[in-house]
C-alpha cells in the first residue's frame, strides 16, 4: 500500500517526460503524475525506455501543464486494459477509458497490453473464410479467419467507408473497431451505421480523435488487440479494423522524434517494420479458441511510401479502394486458396474467368484508347468491363450471400458475352448459364 | 341491266362484309394486344409493389431489431451505472471509516512504527497535525526520534510521508486513500462479484 513518489523530473517535452536515473520503474510500468503542491491526479505515463542515466515515459494526457516539480507516483504494475462483454456496444479511448459518456464498465479482468508472441504451436492453418457481404471480397479476394490485411487507398478515399461496410457484413462475432486520428464526423459516422445495421451490440469502439493526445493513439492498438485476443482466447471469432495505420505510424515517428531516435526512411524509427508486425501478428487462428482477423486501413500516397511498403510484407495480400472501388487487378487476398474450393462449384471458375476477361477488358480499354477497339468482341469486353466496375467492384450496398454474389456474376457474364466466350467448361454452363433470370 | 345492277350490289355486300371482317379482325387485334400489354404492365407492377413490400418489411424488421438492441443495450448500462454507483456507494462509506484511522492514536502508533521499520536511514516524516504531538512521544518512548524528523501534514487529506533525507527527491507515501483502496479491494472481492454477476444466474 505504500506508494513511492519522486518529483526528480529532468525534462518536460512534447510528449515524454525523463527522470534522471531509474527511479525503480520497469517497462511498461504505469506512474501517476501530481501535482507538486495540491497532489491532484493531473496524468498517467508509461516508462518506455530505461538506461543508466535516465527513465522516459509517455504522458497519457500530452504534457501541457506539467512542470519539473511534478511527483511520479509509482503504481508497480504494467499498463492493462479491462475486459468485460458489457464493453460491447460501447466507446472507449486509446488506453480503455469509457469514452461515450456512458456510465462505467465493471471489468471482469485486467488484460496486459504487452501483445506477447502467440505460441506458434497453437496456430492454425487458416482454413475458414469470413464472409463480409461485398462481392468483389467474398467472390474474388475471399477473406480468411486469422487474416490480416490491409485496405491501401489515398487519403481522399472513402476507405473508412469500406471499413463501415465491412463492419456491417462481416459475419464475426465479435467486431472491434480501432479509430487512430479520427474525425469527429468519421466517429459518428460509424456509430450511426453500426447502429442501423443492427451490429452495434457486437462492436466495440476504441477511438482516438484527432485533436487528442497522441499518446493515447499510440497504445490505442496495443489496448484494442489485447481485448480482441481476450474475445479469441474465450471462443470468438474477432475481427479487428485498425485506421488509419498510417496515422499511428506518423504518430510512432512523432515519438521517435522526441526521443532523437536515428531517423530511417522518411524520418520513421528504423524499427517501423517490427513496430508494424508486432500489431499485425497478433492475427491468428487459435487451436481450442477462436480467430483474430485484422484489416487496416493504410493511407498512402506512394506504395513505396515507407508505412504501405512495410506492411506489405507483413500482411497477406492487400484490398486496393482507387476512384471508390475495390479494384480486382490490384488486390489481392493470398489467403484465399485455403478456403474458396469448398464453397459452391463455380466459385473458382466464374472468378478465374472473369478477372481473365477483365484483363483481355483493359487490353481493350487502352486499345480503344487510341481508336484500335472496333471489333464486335472489343465491343463487348468494353461493355463487360464498364458492367465489372459498376456492379462488382462497388464495395458499398446492402450486404449479399456469396451466393447472390456468384449469380450476379453469372448475369454480369450473361449480358455480354456467349456461353462459349467465356471460357467456362460445358458443365458450368449448363448447370448455370440458363438458371439465371 | 338488272344483272349488272345485282352484280353491283352483291360487290358492294361483298365489300361492306369483307370491310367489317378486316374492321372486326383489327379491333379485336387491338384488343388482344391491349390485354397483353396490360398484363404485362400488371405483372410488372405487381413485381414491383411485391419488391416494396418486401423492402419495406425489410427496414420495417431491421429497425425493430435496432430498436430491440437500443433497448437491450440501455437497460444493460443502467444496471451498470446502478452497480457502479453502489460500488462507489460503499466505497465512500468505507474511505470515511479509513480517514478516521488516521486520527486514531493506537493506530498511527503502530503504522508509523511498521513503515519506519520498513525504511532505514534518517528521514524526516509528516504526519497529519492532531496526531502530531501524540507521535513525537510515542518515538521518543520507542529510541526512534534520534533518526526522525516529524513535521505536521499541510494538505487536508490524512497523509504520512517519509522522505529519507539521504535519498533527494524520493519519498514514500501511505494516505487513507490508499489504505482504503487496499483494504476495500480485499472486503470488496465477493461483493463485487455478488453484486456484478449476471441476474440470470
Amino acid at each position: 500500500m505504500i506508494k513511492k513518489e519522486i518529483n526528480r523530473i529532468s525534462e518536460v517535452g512534447k510528449a515524454l517526460i525523463s527522470v534522471e536515473g531509474n527511479p525503480g520503474v520497469a517497462l511498461n510500468h504505469v506512474v501517476e503524475l501530481l501535482d507538486a503542491d495540491t497532489n491532484q491526479s493531473l496524468s498517467f505515463a508509461k516508462a518506455i525506455n530505461i538506461s543508466e542515466n535516465s527513465t522516459r515515459f509517455q504522458v497519457f494526457n500530452g504534457t501541457g501543464g506539467l512542470s519539473t516539480k511534478t511527483k511520479l507516483r509509482m503504481h508497480e504494475v504494467p499498463l492493462t486494459a479491462g475486459f468485460s462483454y458489457n464493453m460491447l456496444g460501447r466507446t472507449f479511448d486509446g488506453i480503455g477509458q469509457v469514452a461515450d459518456n456512458g456510465p462505467e464498465v465493471i471489468f471482469e479482468k485486467q488484460l496486459e497490453t504487452s501483445l506477447d508472441t502467440l505460441n506458434p504451436t497453437v496456430r492454425l492453418v487458416p482454413k475458414q473464410p469470413l464472409w463480409t457481404g461485398i462481392p468483389m471480397i467474398d467472390v474474388f479476394n475471399t477473406l480468411v479467419k486469422s487474416q490480416k490485411i490491409p485496405i491501401f487507398a489515398s487519403p481522399t478515399e472513402p476507405y473508412n467507408r469500406l471499413l463501415s461496410q465491412i463492419a456491417m457484413g462481416a459475419q464475426a462475432d465479435v467486431i472491434i473497431f480501432a479509430g487512430i486520428g479520427l474525425k469527429f464526423d468519421e466517429y459518428h459516422y460509424f456509430k450511426d451505421q453500426l447502429s442501423q445495421s443492427g451490429n452495434i451490440d457486437k462492436t466495440i469502439m476504441f477511438v482516438h480523435l484527432a485533436g487528442e493526445s497522441q499518446i493515447k493513439g499510440l497504445m490505442l492498438p496495443d489496448v484494442a488487440l489485447s481485448v480482441a485476443r481476450e474475445f479469441a482466447d474465450q471462443g470468438k471469432d474477432a475481427l479487428v479494423l485498425l485506421t488509419d495505420m498510417t496515422n499511428w505510424s506518423n504518430i510512432l515517428r512523432n515519438v521517435a522524434n522526441y526521443q532523437d531516435m536515428i531517423p530511417s526512411l522518411q524520418g520513421y524509427p528504423g524499427s517501423l517494420y517490427s513496430e508494424l508486425a508486432r500489431r499485425y501478428e497478433v492475427a491468428a487462428d487459435i487451436e481450442g479458441a477462436g480467430s483474430i482477423t485484422i484489416i487496416g486501413a493504410t493511407t498512402l500516397e506512394s506504395l513505396e511510401d515507407p508505412v504501405p511498403d512495410n506492411t506489405g510484407y507483413i500482411t497477406e495480400g492487400q484490398f486496393f479502394l482507387e476512384n471508390g472501388k475495390l479494384k480486382l487487378a490490384r488486390s489481392l487476398s493470398r489467403l484465399k486458396q485455403q478456403v474458396n474450393g469448398n464453397t459452391r462449384s463455380d466459385h473458382r471458375p466464374i472468378m478465374t474467368a472473369m478477372a481473365s476477361l477483365l484483363a483481355d477488358a483493359e487490353k481493350a480499354y487502352e486499345a480503344a484508347e487510341v481508336g484500335a477497339a472496333n471489333d464486335a468482341f472489343s465491343q463487348k469486353l468494353l461493355a463487360y468491363r464498364a458492367d465489372f466496375i459498376a456492379n462488382m467492384e462497388e464495395p458499398f450496398g446492402d450486404p449479399i450471400e456469396l451466393d447472390a454474389a456468384l449469380d450476379r456474376c453469372w448475369e454480369i457474364l450473361k449480358r455480354h458475352f456467349e456461353p462459349t466466350e467465356t471460357g467456362l467448361s460445358k458443365k458450368l454452363i449448363d448447370e448455370y448459364w440458363d438458371q439465371q433470370n | 341491266m338488272n344483272n349488272h345492277k345485282e352484280n353491283l350490289e352483291n360487290i358492294v355486300a361483298k365489300l361492306k362484309q369483307d370491310g367489317i371482317q378486316a374492321g372486326e379482325a383489327e379491333k379485336q387485334r387491338i384488343i388482344d394486344d391491349a390485354k397483353k400489354q396490360a398484363e404485362v404492365i400488371l405483372a410488372e407492377a405487381r413485381k414491383q409493389a411485391k419488391e416494396i413490400e418486401a423492402e419495406a418489411q425489410a427496414k420495417t424488421e431491421q429497425l425493430e431489431n435496432n430498436a430491440r438492441t437500443a433497448l437491450a443495450q440501455a437497460s444493460r448500462d443502467m444496471t451498470e451505472a446502478t452497480k457502479v454507483a453502489i460500488i462507489k456507494h460503499l466505497q465512500s462509506v468505507f474511505g470515511a471509516q479509513g480517514k478516521n484511522l488516521f486520527t486514531q492514536k493506537e493506530y498511527m502508533e503502530v503504522l508509523l512504527k511498521t513503515t519506519l521499520e520498513s525504511i532505514s536511514g534518517q528521514k524526516q516524516v509528516t504526519v497529519p497535525e492532531p496526531v502530531m504531538k501524540d507521535m513525537e512521544e510515542f518515538l521518543i518512548n520507542e529510541s526512534l526520534n534520534k533518526e526522525v524528523e516529524l513535521t505536521p501534514l499541510a494538505g487536508a487529506n490524512p497523509t504520512i510521508i517519509i522522505k529519507p533525507t539521504s535519498n533527494n527527491g524520493l519519498q514514500f507515501v501511505l494516505s487513507s486513500d490508499d489504505v482504503e483502496k487496499g483494504l476495500f479491494s480485499l472486503v470488496n472481492k465477493d461483493l463485487v462479484k455478488r453484486i456484478t454477476q449476471n441476474t440470470e444466474n
